[in-house]
């Protein structure tokens, strides 16, 4: 009889636990209501979100699939990030490498009527190493921007005024972004950067700069030590004292040539997805004042 | 290109895998001879683990490398004896789980695929000044250790039975044993990286008992193996340009096997 009971309560409790972990789940799924009222537009990481954000203003609702604070080529989707897009109406994503798991999206967004922009496909200003960060430079940013809005007021005409009113604002801000950018690069002696992730093909060959990059375009892998050492006796040799990291990265690289150079540490962020709510000015601008100390 | 040794890093980096060099064998020897080899993987697999977990706490991950490789190395020895003859099993199970760990503890942090990957593949250009220290007072541990407790070893590793009834401390020792194992696998992952450290304990003690005769000789052969495979790996990753963790690997695979096949030929 103990036993009986014993071996009910077993099966009771296994019972209760599938169904706590069931209701934890699609509470999960509740929990993100969806504002239906928006266009519902998915984008694959922070740059892309800031532009959408800039273009779309309250008239979208975006969800961004590479969480704040997670390196965009390292991400993977979830299945829930999947089933939500399927559902949305613009997914934006930047291409060219950017973000690699990529490809399992476009079978899930294939045949549906799910307006995908590849972002990077619109700019003008295209790097030879196909850098895929090419939103630095601040012409190919708009050109971003254009092709988002494009997006937007295709899938919400009515909406088109707002969206082309939002781009005109984009259009004078990335103007007197480039001007004040321009006028910084007069006053440098330098003209190279030693950065530790291959970020900034795009952002130096707009203002004349030269980047020389410590880790490759995928900023997950260490450098072999005769590059390194190609890069540390290119700062001796150059007099440089300052290298540039990025908020997302692993600084143990960096923090190694620092210590055997002598050189100071500054952020240059490549803008993708150390948010803190910042918007693409706002990073563009602080980057404009460590590049201007590094290089005055 | 010029002087290899004109940069602090690989001065640092070379001090560092000469260190490892010595200490890895010491324990290397013991778990091949108790027919353990894969448990370095299973260690160095929870290490990564561990990584991650230090990085979401805010600790040094080398600590948080430390603390999951012992729990790792001590979950084995507990499993280990439920499943009696299919022993490995615990292993297997305990690598894995490491793995899961991993996988999840890594979704939690900011950047945690680059911090992962750079103790998965070793990271060996950028050993900080502390890590260095720790390096060196680690491998100064488990050489210390292994060579006071040489004999229980030695009793140990061939027949636990016999060294019982010689009065040796089977349990105590079997516990030091994996502690430096998980120690010296922590310590490793930051030069070869987490996924090759098994060939740092198992290539050059594998390929010194092709070479030589008596236990003595072996452990001698391979700290001269490892640090053969590790020193000649450096240099010829700094002149080919190629990654100096898969190098040191593949440099000790091939010893191993041309070895194998100069002694067949014999």
């Amino acid at each position: 009889m103990n036993n009986l009971m014993n071996k009910l309560i077993k099966k009771f409790a296994v019972l209760f636990t599938a169904a706590a972990v069931i209701s934890a789940v699609s509470g999960c799924g509740a929990a993100s209501e969806k504002d239906s009222s928006k266009l519902q537009v998915y984008v694959s990481f922070y740059a892309m979100q800031s532009f959408a954000e800039e273009i779309g203003g309250d008239k979208v609702a975006v969800y961004t699939l590479c969480p704040t604070g997670t390196e965009p080529h390292d991400f993977e989707p979830t299945a829930t990030d999947i089933a939500g897009l399927s559902d949305a109406d613009v997914f934006i994503y930047n291409g060219l490498g950017m973000e690699p798991w990529i490809y399992s999206i476009n079978d899930v967004t294939a045949g549906t009527d799910v307006i995908t922009v590849e972002a990077a496909q619109a700019v003008p200003n295209i790097s030879e190493d196909y850098d895929p960060h090419v939103w630095l430079d601040p012409e190919n940013a708009y050109a971003q921007m254009y092709a988002i809005a494009e997006a937007f007021m295709q899938a919400d005409s009515e909406n088109s005024d707002y969206y082309a009113e939002r781009l005109a604002d984009c259009r004078a801000k990335i103007d007197k972004l480039t001007d004040d950018y321009k006028k910084a690069a007069k006053g440098f002696s330098q003209n190279t950067i030693i950065t530790s992730h291959r970020a900034y093909f795009c952002l130096c060959n707009a203002f004349g700069l030269n980047q020389m990059a410590i880790n490759g375009v995928d900023n997950s892998e260490d450098p072999s030590p005769a590059h390194m050492s190609e890069v540390e006796s290119f700062i001796e040799a150059n007099g440089i004292k300052y290298i540039f990291s990025e908020p997302l990265s692993s600084t143990a690289v960096v923090d190694a040539v620092a210590s055997d150079t002598g050189c100071e540490v500054l952020i240059l962020d490549p803008f993708e997805g150390s948010a803190d709510g910042k918007d693409y000015f706002t990073v563009m601008y602080e980057n404009l004042d460590a590049l201007s100390r590094a290089l005055k | 290109m010029g002087n290899i040794f004109a940069h602090a890093f690989m001065i640092r980096a070379f001090a560092a895998a000469a260190l490892i060099a010595v200490s890895a064998p010491c324990i290397g020897l013991p778990i091949v001879l108790k027919r353990f080899s894969a448990i370095g993987d299973a260690a160095s697999h929870s290490a990564l683990g561990g990584i991650a977990f230090g990085l979401l706490i805010g600790i040094n991950p080398l600590v948080g490398a430390v603390l999951f490789s012992i729990a790792a190395v001590l979950g084995i020895e507990g499993l280990r004896k439920k499943f009696g003859a299919y022993s490995e099993i615990a292993t297997v199970v305990v690598m894995s789980t490491g793995i899961g760990l991993t996988a999840v503890l890594s979704g939690f942090i900011k950047n945690g695929a680059a911090n992962i990957n750079s103790f998965m593949f070793g990271s060996i250009v950028a050993i900080s000044d502390f890590e260095l220290i720790m390096t060196v007072a680690l491998s100064a541990l488990v050489v210390i250790v292994t060579t006071l407790l040489y004999k229980e070893i030695y009793a140990l590793t061939f027949d636990e039975e016999a060294a019982a009834l010689c009065g040796i401390p089977v349990k105590a020792i079997n516990f030091l044993l994996m502690l430096l194992t998980a120690i010296t696998v922590s310590v490793a992952s930051r030069i070869v990286g987490a996924l090759m450290i098994s060939s740092l304990l198992v290539i050059p003690t594998a390929t010194a008992m092709l070479v030589a005769k008596s236990y003595k000789k072996t452990l001698i052969f391979s700290i001269i193996f490892a640090e053969l495979f590790t020193l000649i790996g450096l240099f010829v990753s700094y002149y080919l340009n190629l990654r100096p963790g898969g190098t040191i690997v593949l440099i000790g695979a091939i010893a191993l096997v041309v070895t194998a096949f100069l002694k067949r030929k014999s």
